[in-house]
């Protein structure tokens, strides 16, 4: 007994000292702006933006301090920051560039107002009659109380005592500290209904069993954070918004699979991810909740983050343990499962972050709780990031269910055409007509009968500017040079594909390319592994959904005008002031004729597009003409 | 084993076992490009789909990932499955040049290799090595891929366009031509899993993904050992043998035994009706060596040119040897060694044997000695052999041992006392590494010199050259680590023997391959292994021990007959009494003691001294050089016989006839027959035959026939009896008098070499290492200041050998490694004569050439 109150008492007394640290940061004894610090501010320019207000808070020595915190989620406003006052009302801002500066240090010194347009809403208290950021449309399909994402903007995600004083470790120590068995901690897994977040969506509580059953002494719990889709950032959301959230939900998995260490398979090209996991992992340690003897109870975790080497396939969970193994980093032939035989040859478990992520929200409330949102087929939330062709590019938690079609309304309609298609999950996604989105809710179920999938949460939405066959192309050469190199049916067969999408575009396309490109898709089924399976998907796609795009390309017409070989380069203006810059720019000098007279030799042209981009005016693109030889076959 | 239908045929087959095995057991031909026999499916070429009633997804499922069950119904020639199959190799030859693969008119060309479609020349399979003994171009052919029309065709496919990677041609064993890779990994597997080298990997993504050697560059700066056993699984012409690479198309094939060491592997020879032997392949029958070989088993038969062997005799006319006819020379022959006998005495002639040729050269080399009446018969490295089998007689009471070598792979501790087996009998160390891999065997390694084994081994005791034996028995005796051995490698390998003492259910093995330069140490190394083994296992022990004799056939040549008889001289005393005078002829067959002997310079001034010299040889060796009548002989793997490997095991060994020159038991016979012995055997089985009824344990042809594998030549050792030995005390041999700045000299084979090369001086002799390097510590290299490449010269008491240095920390400080065979066996000039008396030499370092 003394025991259990051990377990628990370490964590209120851990929890006594984050509280007041928390409080002093909520309700600071002088305005703080905390710069929001993520990949996507970043790479907006947010450092800029620190650095100039850190510039100038230092030369005008003014009574502010300087935070960081995570991204709120509307990321076309990055980099945004948000202020705490000492009354502990937060207010945030975007987009802050290096000019807006000193308006925002004056709003935050006390010249209130001074940044008044760059207000997006409160965070956290009121404020005149700033709406409160949860009334922010982008949002209005969140729940009202955010879940994985509570903490955003919330706490500072380098503070562990941030995390604790939000309730942070309070499931893992309550666990511990009460004996739960492993089994109830599982079954309530699968009461809740959580399933695998990578795409599969396979019940995590039932994978967890098995590992739990493996024999042998060491078990290791993998978490896959190989997050490698074009358009999808969502692990990374929740690593570097909330990494504490990963840690907890591991060292409960731990718990429940008898693992005594783990490893996290980071991507490299998310640096700034594996900066926040290491930082987060040092600060657990070193307050006892990883590591030897968690919380005093004996029990063990040890935590390691392993850096990706750039290979789409490590992804897959096999693929991932090879590499994991200092092995070359393909996936394998199953069974063995990790179950068996995983990282190290040792029995295994790999989830996503965000399987991981829920476990701790899922046992601190219960099932019930976490079914409140979802379907009957697919319960809880999950973090969504939408991006294209649409002015609000950014993240959401949603529950499954939610309309697409009132996501794209949030997200502010489609820009620069009509909706054209849809395209989830990846290079190993699928392309869904746009027509269709009226029918479509974010569930896995709803998306099966476009022959489509869901996929790990990143949807990108394409308007009618788009060739759908230079989308292919760009995915298939992906899904290629991305192949492991095992199956010949996925190398050799991707490679067959991409020829034959390529030979189209530059247009040659020929009557048989249909059923060749059936042939290969049939035929690449025998791969291996998803990669392989799931690589020709949006090439067949595209057939059953776009099929007059791709017989449109086929005969030689591209209305986008994107596809290089089916336009050609014209000069439209003889007088534009800018056109003897596009006669110079051109690589290949196609660009002659005198003054006046100017043509474009079409043999000489390699569409480079230069021309284009320093003449805007006096250049053109124009389809070609559709070619008869093909025309007469149909 | 449980019951399933293949093909409506009901099979009986053991549960688990990978469906693609049992298919092909049934003499179903089904495509299966990189599945090998016996390891994990790598399911990458994904050609062996087969239908499997009830399989989900689809019933088309891969037949070598697919396990057996029972009950479960198999089909393999489906429409759907063939479909299929051809379908994903019209894949695979997308990226090959196929145009006669995968041609419907093919069945029309064959064999005609005349394209009737003018197809282009290069694509086309006439123009690749590996035409008709191709297993893609096989199994395109099961598969009817030339009916199956291929969706590419007329496709401008990036196979065409892209200019092909360069093919590798660097070294002289194999040669690499990434364009025909379909990269199946089974040389990637092979590599790792059948040899445990590592040295191929699959390198890049996508379609840039290729076999790499080492990190990418030429084979020959890879870990690459060359044993071929790529070559073997290769089924494209990616991986070749470079000698006869056009015409290693095999007539026929021929069932023999390599003789380059002690392990005995059986290997085939693919004979060329035109060309004589032309390929290697492992044949299985060894049970140690199975379906591996070395480079010198694949490669030895190339090792020299043709024409640098003999094909007539040569008869001496003053300084010089000149060409004769063979009876002229067989005359003249017996005439000289008549004289020699008639003028002082059959005890004024010797003969010298070879523990390389066959048992039956050897038995009938000891008739002619009998019919001399000269007791005095030996070979090179007789002595050594003998002070073993004395070492083992005072132990167990037999010198033939029951211990095999197929225990190895199954052993669990395992002891080598050896300067470096994986140089020496590669096969061996290759069985070890499969214990050490697969059943984590601990490995202890008692030597003088690094070794790619010592990154399998869980001790290491590098010990002064000389001291093999001593250390030996101090671990035998639990005692403390001598001195200059490392304590914690001395501990590990103490607690590994206790490990294997304690465990009387593991097997434990003691492998000891004897220094061929030093007869005391041989014996008292033997001794000590004896005691080690009897430690380990007690009364058990002959069944753990294997003595490696360096040469291949050691134990048969002593069998047969060559050891010196009653009052006979040895070796040495053969060598000192020629020198003396005593003896004045010697017939001296398939061997060149220059080469292999200690004290090179006594040798080479006791055979210039011989009034009489008849060399049986197929080279023009060095020892040749001096002799009165040289008999030309066909090499060994033209010859038929029987052979004795180190665990006893007699092998057939069957002709793979090359040049002209007649069988070495033919001239012997005939020599013998002049020389008044009364043998008239009609071929090498008759020879055999007699053999057998001489020679205790022997088989006889009918015995050999009915187990080409099994037939062994064992001892009972008085098990009862098994006593350790008591060693001699362990003096300290040649310690105390070495001198400042002497070093003690280490020598022995290294993997690239061939006997003949290096008996006639010839470049062959080492085909991958050109320029041999004397290793030297660096500690002592900077106390001589030398630099790697300087020109050194290594002065011994004997004399002197001029060679270049390389700093290598392989040989432990106050030592130097020369390799045996360098500059024909320049090395034992340094040696004195009878190893016996002063150990292992000491030479003195002088730089010649600084870098």
């Amino acid at each position: 007994m003394a025991e259990t109150l051990n377990a628990l008492e370490r964590y209120e007394a851990l929890r006594l000292d984050a509280d007041a640290v928390y409080e002093a940061w909520r309700m600071p004894d002088r305005p703080r702006i905390d710069i929001a610090m993520d990949t996507s501010s970043l790479a907006n320019g947010a450092q800029d933006t620190g650095r100039a207000l850190a510039g100038l808070i230092a030369s005008s020595n003014a009574n502010v301090d300087l935070g960081q915190v995570h991204g709120y989620g509307m990321q076309w406003l990055h980099p945004t920051v948000q202020v705490t006052f000492p009354d502990g009302a937060t207010v945030l801002y975007g987009p802050v560039r290096v000019e807006d500066a000193p308006r925002l240090l004056d709003e935050a010194n006390g010249i209130w107002g001074a940044a008044a347009d760059l207000r997006i809403g409160m965070i956290a208290g009121e404020r005149d009659d700033i709406p409160s950021i949860r009334d922010h449309e982008f949002f209005s399909l969140e729940p009202r109380e955010r879940r994985l994402t509570r903490n955003l903007g919330l706490i500072d995600p380098d503070n562990l005592q941030h995390y604790i004083a939000r309730d942070g470790y309070r499931a893992a120590a309550r666990m511990m500290g009460r004996h739960q068995s492993e089994e109830a901690v599982r079954n309530v897994l699968n009461e809740a209904g959580l399933t695998g977040r990578g795409g599969a969506n396979f019940p995590t509580g039932v994978k967890w069993n098995f590992l739990f059953g493996a024999p042998g002494e060491v078990h290791y719990l993998v978490c896959n954070a190989d997050e490698g889709d074009p358009g999808a950032w969502v692990n990374r959301v929740v690593m570097e918004g909330d990494p504490h959230l990963l840690l907890e939900g591991m060292l409960i998995g731990a718990f429940a699979t008898k693992s005594r260490e783990g490893f996290i398979y980071l991507r490299d090209e998310y640096p700034f991810s594996i900066q926040r996991m290491e930082h987060a992992i040092r600060e657990a340690e070193a307050a006892g909740l990883l590591g030897d003897d968690i919380l005093g109870t004996g029990v063990s975790f040890h935590l390691r983050v392993i850096r990706g080497a750039g290979s789409y396939v490590c992804g897959d969970e096999t693929g991932l343990l090879s590499s994991i193994s200092d092995d070359r980093g393909m996936p394998r032939v199953k069974p063995p499962f990790p179950a068996a035989v995983g990282a190290l040859g040792k029995p295994s478990n790999v989830n996503n972050v965000e399987s991981y992520a829920n476990v701790p929200l899922i046992l601190m409330h219960n099932a019930e709780w976490y079914r409140e949102f979802g379907t009957e087929r697919q319960s809880g939330t999950k973090i969504f990031s939408f991006s294209g062709d649409i002015p609000r590019v950014g993240f959401m938690e949603l529950g499954f269910g939610a309309s697409l079609a009132r996501v794209l309304d949030v997200c502010g309609g489609v820009q620069g055409g009509q909706l054209k298609a849809i395209q989830p999950g990846g290079p190993l996604g699928s392309l869904v007509p746009g027509h269709v989105i009226e029918d479509l809710v974010l569930e896995p179920a709803s998306f099966a009968p476009y022959d489509a999938i869901l996929g790990g949460g990143g949807i990108v939405f394409c308007n009618d500017q788009t060739s759908v066959m230079v989308l292919v192309e760009m995915f298939s050469e992906f899904v290629e040079v991305e192949s492991c190199g095992r199956c010949t049916t996925c190398h050799g067969g991707n490679q067959r594909k991409t020829e034959i999408v390529r030979r189209i575009i530059d247009g040659d396309g020929r009557r048989e390319d249909e059923p060749n490109l059936h042939f290969i898709d049939r035929t690449i089924q025998f791969s291996n592994c998803a990669h392989g399976q799931l690589s020709p998907k949006i090439m067949r796609n595209i057939l059953q959904h776009f099929h007059d795009d791709y017989e449109r390309a086929v005969l030689g017409v591209d209305h986008t005008l994107t596809a290089k070989g089916l336009y050609e380069v014209v000069v439209a203006n003889q007088r534009d002031p800018q056109l003897p810059a596009a006669v110079d720019i051109c690589p290949t000098g196609a660009i002659q004729g005198e003054e006046g007279r100017r043509k474009v030799l079409a043999d000489l042209c390699i569409r480079c597009g230069a021309c284009l981009e320093v003449a805007p005016n006096a250049m053109a693109k124009q389809p070609k003409t559709a070619r008869p030889g093909i025309l007469a076959l149909t | 084993m449980v019951q399933i239908t293949i093909n409506d045929h009901t099979v009986e087959a053991e549960p688990g076992r990978r469906l693609v095995e049992v298919i092909k057991e049934q003499g179903i031909t089904i495509t299966n490009l990189c599945y090998i026999d016996g390891l994990e499916p790598y399911a990458g070429c994904r050609t062996c789909i087969v239908e499997i009633e009830g399989a989900r997804p689809t019933p088309l499922q891969l037949s070598c990932v697919a396990q057996v069950t029972e009950g479960m119904v198999v089909r393999t020639h489906t429409e759907e499955a063939k479909r299929t199959r051809q379908s994903v190799m019209s894949i695979i030859m997308a990226n090959h040049p196929d145009r006669c693969l995968s041609c419907h008119r093919r069945v029309h060309c064959m064999p005609g290799d005349i394209c009737l479609r003018d197809d282009v020349v290069t694509h086309r399979c006439l123009t690749c090595s590996k035409n008709y003994r191709c297993e893609l171009q096989t199994s395109c052919e099961n598969l009817d891929q030339g009916e199956f029309e291929e969706p590419w065709v007329g496709e401008a496919r990036s196979y065409y366009e892209t200019p092909p990677p360069e093919p590798d041609r660097g070294n002289p064993f194999l040669e690499f031509d990434p364009q025909m890779c379909i990269i199946c990994t089974r040389c990637v597997r092979a590599c790792d899993d059948l040899r445990h080298t590592g040295a191929i990997t699959l390198s890049g993504k996508g379609h840039t993904t290729m076999i790499a050697f080492g990190t990418g560059g030429q084979v020959h700066e890879s870990d690459c050992d060359f044993c071929g056993a790529c070559i073997d699984v290769c089924p494209t012409a990616t991986l070749m043998e470079k000698p006869n690479k056009w015409v290693g198309k095999a007539d026929d094939w021929t069932n023999s035994v390599c003789n380059s060491c002690s392990v005995g592997c059986t290997i085939s020879y693919g004979l060329n009706d035109d060309f004589g032997p032309t390929i290697v392949r492992p044949d299985r029958v060894n049970p140690a060596s199975r379906d591996q070989i070395c480079v010198r088993g694949r490669f030895h038969y190339d090792a020299i040119p043709d024409k640098q062997r003999l094909s007539r005799a040569l008869v001496r006319a003053g300084d010089r040897l000149l060409p004769a006819s063979s009876e002229d020379a067989l005359a003249r022959a017996v005439e000289a060694v008549s004289a020699v006998k008639q003028a002082a005495g059959a005890g004024a002639v010797a003969v010298l044997g070879s523990p390389m040729a066959t048992n039956e050269e050897s038995f009938v080399l000891a008739a002619l000695a009998r019919a001399i009446g000269t007791p005095h018969v030996d070979f090179a490295s007789g002595a050594v052999h003998r002070a073993v089998s004395q070492a083992l007689e005072g132990a167990f009471g037999t010198d033939r041992l029951p211990a095999s070598l197929a225990d190895l792979e199954r052993s669990d501790t395992i002891v080598t006392i050896a300067r470096d087996l994986e140089e020496s009998h590669q096969v061996v160390a290759l069985r070890i590494r499969d214990a050490v891999v697969k059943r984590k065997a601990k490995l202890v390694r008692i030597s003088p010199m690094w070794s790619e084994m010592d990154g399998f081994s869980h001790a290491v005791i590098r010990v002064q050259p000389g001291h093999e034996a001593a250390v030996t028995q101090a671990l035998v005796d639990g005692a403390a680590a001598p001195d200059g051995v490392d304590a914690a490698q001395w501990q590990a390998a103490l607690d590994a023997l206790a490990a294997a003492q304690a465990d009387a259910e593991s097997l434990a093995t003691v492998v000891y391959a004897p220094n061929n330069q030093d007869v005391a140490l041989a014996g008292e190394g033997a001794k000590a292994a004896a005691n080690l083994a009897i430690a380990l296992r007690g009364q058990a022990a002959p069944d753990h021990l294997l003595y490696m004799p360096t040469e291949a056939n050691v134990r048969g040549a002593t069998d047969a007959g060559i050891a010196p008889g009653p009052g006979g001289k040895s070796f040495a005393e053969i060598v000192a009494a020629a020198q003396a005078g005593e003896v004045r002829a010697v017939v001296l067959h398939g061997d060149n003691p220059l080469l292999t002997a200690p004290g090179g310079p006594a040798i080479a001034a006791a055979l210039a001294n011989l009034e009489a010299l008849v060399v049986v040889d197929e080279v023009r060796s060095t020892a040749a050089e001096h002799a009165t009548v040289v008999l030309p002989m066909a090499p060994f793997f033209a010859s038929s016989g029987t052979l004795t490997n180190a665990d006893l095991h007699v092998f057939r060994h069957n002709a793979a006839p090359k040049g002209k020159a007649p069988s070495g038991l033919s001239v012997l016979q005939a020599l013998a027959q002049g020389l008044g012995a009364s043998v008239a055997f009609e071929s090498p089985a008759a020879v055999t035959e007699a053999l057998a009824a001489e020679v205790p344990g022997y088989p006889t042809n009918a015995m050999l026939g009915a187990a080409p594998g099994g037939t062994r030549v064992v001892g009972s050792p008085s098990r009862a009896s098994a006593q350790a030995v008591a060693p001699a005390p362990a003096s300290p041999r040649g310690e105390g008098s070495r001198g400042e700045g002497e070093l003690t000299l280490i020598t022995g084979r290294s993997l690239y070499h061939s006997w003949e090369g290096s008996s006639i001086r010839s470049e062959e002799a080492d085909k991958l290492h050109r320029e041999e390097q004397a290793w030297i510590n660096p500690r002592d290299a900077e106390a001589a200041r030398i630099r790697t490449g300087d020109v050194i010269d290594l002065v011994g008491e004997a004399g002197t050998v001029h060679i270049a240095a390389r700093l290598d920390d392989g040989v432990p400080p106050g030592t130097v490694y020369v390799p045996l065979y360098f500059d024909a066996g320049a090395v034992l000039a340094l040696y004195p004569l009878d190893g016996q008396a002063a150990g292992a030499p000491a030479v003195r370092l002088r730089a010649l050439q600084p870098a």
